[in-house]
């Protein structure tokens, strides 16, 4: 019996080991990171919840126009979509880094998040506290699925 | 990989040499920039960019010892760098091999088609445009010339569909990216993603924000809707122009 059991607990440790040490979860926490992002600042929300800095009148006049019913008048960093549909997660064995895969969207993300160019800082791309928790609850979870089989 | 043949492996090299001059004409161009303009941060952010994507092609395309051993070092100080950072880290610059990977594997194939005669072309110059961070405007400029003169199915003219194909073809590098990556972690579930405008279709309306399986994605194809764009659903999305873009998630913890 008590050989069972260790051998029980040991494959338990192996398939810790296998899920903590993984590529592919590390790459799964990253998109759900991207996933987090995104969907808050299409909330108009920087990474510390608060409200994006407004647009400037004409801008908010040409994004009326062009969202129609769908323009809340909350600034969502979405144009054409190509800044977040660049938003990539690049993952190893131990972590994951967030990117954005072409140069020029980079570059876009930097002038929103750093305020450059004269553009209102409009921090998008971060973390808080409270959705790196969230995230690490997903890892908490995937681990006891592994331990529980 | 599948097997190549010499024929595109000659276009493939031809492809990368041509991004390669236009990396050094573009590092030529911000080097002039950062002469006139000092202290501009932006333009040295590029011209860094650009000089470690150059060293990217090379390192993946053209077996030099001295670059390969330049490499080895770079990797050495990389592994060095990442054991002491977070968990989570956030890089706007990072270079990313998956577009050079893109450019090598023949990927226009799966950037669905306009028409056979140029989707080969367009596809390779917005993927060329996007490695070295040309925008929009830039590469429709391109595209237009490579089109000129070309006519659709329809009859008509190739070059007034110039800025659809590259707006569709710019998203569609990205998503192609997207999926490969889904597919290396094993992801079961996607977002679809994206803000709405008055244009938007009635179908990216119904579908936006919410979560689907691969299945479900993939049964996209045999639906139909104004303006579709024939392909892999995962590629295409909503079809011409599409705004939005898949994000894969985790719905079971």
């Amino acid at each position: 019996m008590a050989l069972k059991g260790l051998k029980e607990f040991e494959n338990k440790l192996n398939a810790v080991g296998k899920v903590s040490a993984s590529k592919r979860l590390w790459g799964q926490i990253g998109f759900q990171a991207i996933d987090i992002i995104s969907q808050r600042t299409l909330k108009g929300k920087d990474y510390q919840g608060a409200a994006f800095t407004r647009y400037n009148k004409t801008y908010k006049l040409w994004k009326q126009k062009r969202g129609g019913k769908f323009f809340s008048g909350s600034p969502n960093l979405h144009n054409s979509g190509n800044m977040f549909a660049s938003m990539k997660a690049r993952s190893t064995d131990k972590n994951v880094t967030l990117f954005f895969s072409k140069p020029l969207e980079a570059k876009k993300a930097s002038i929103h998040h750093r305020g450059l160019a004269g553009m209102p800082k409009r921090e998008f791309f971060d973390l808080s506290k409270r959705e790196q928790d969230d995230l690490l609850e997903l890892l908490r979870k995937k681990l006891k699925k592994a331990i529980n089989g | 990989m599948a097997d190549i043949s010499d024929k595109a492996l000659d276009s493939i090299e031809k492809e990368i040499e041509a991004t390669l001059a236009a990396i050094n004409a573009k590092i030529a161009r911000l080097i002039g920039k950062l002469e006139t303009t000092k202290g501009d941060v932006l333009a040295k952010m590029e011209l860094s960019r650009m000089r470690a994507t150059r060293k990217a092609i090379i390192k993946e395309f053209m077996a030099f010892d001295t670059v390969a051993n330049e490499s080895t070092k770079f990797n050495q100080i990389g592994k060095a760098i990442k054991s002491r950072i977070k968990p989570v880290s956030l890089s706007f610059t990072q270079s990313d091999n998956a577009l050079l990977k893109l450019l090598s594997d023949s990927a226009y194939g799966e950037l669905s088609g306009i028409t056979s005669q140029y989707s080969e072309r367009v596809s390779m110059a917005v993927i060329r445009g996007s490695i070295v961070g040309a925008n929009v405007d830039d590469i429709t400029l391109e595209v237009t010339q490579l089109v000129e003169g070309g006519t659709d199915l329809a009859g008509r003219s190739m070059a007034s569909h110039a800025k659809t194909l590259v707006n569709t073809q710019y998203m569609e590098v990205d998503a192609a990216m997207t999926i490969r990556a889904a597919d290396n972690i094993g992801a079961t579930h996607f977002r679809y993603s994206g803000s709405l405008i008055k244009d938007s279709r009635e179908w990216c309306q119904d579908h936006v924000d919410k979560i689907y399986t691969r299945k479900e994605i993939e049964g996209w194809g045999s639906s139909s809707w104004a303006g579709k764009k024939e392909g892999d659903p995962f590629i295409t999305r909503g079809g011409y122009n599409c705004r939005h873009y898949f994000v894969p998630v985790i719905v079971d913890g």
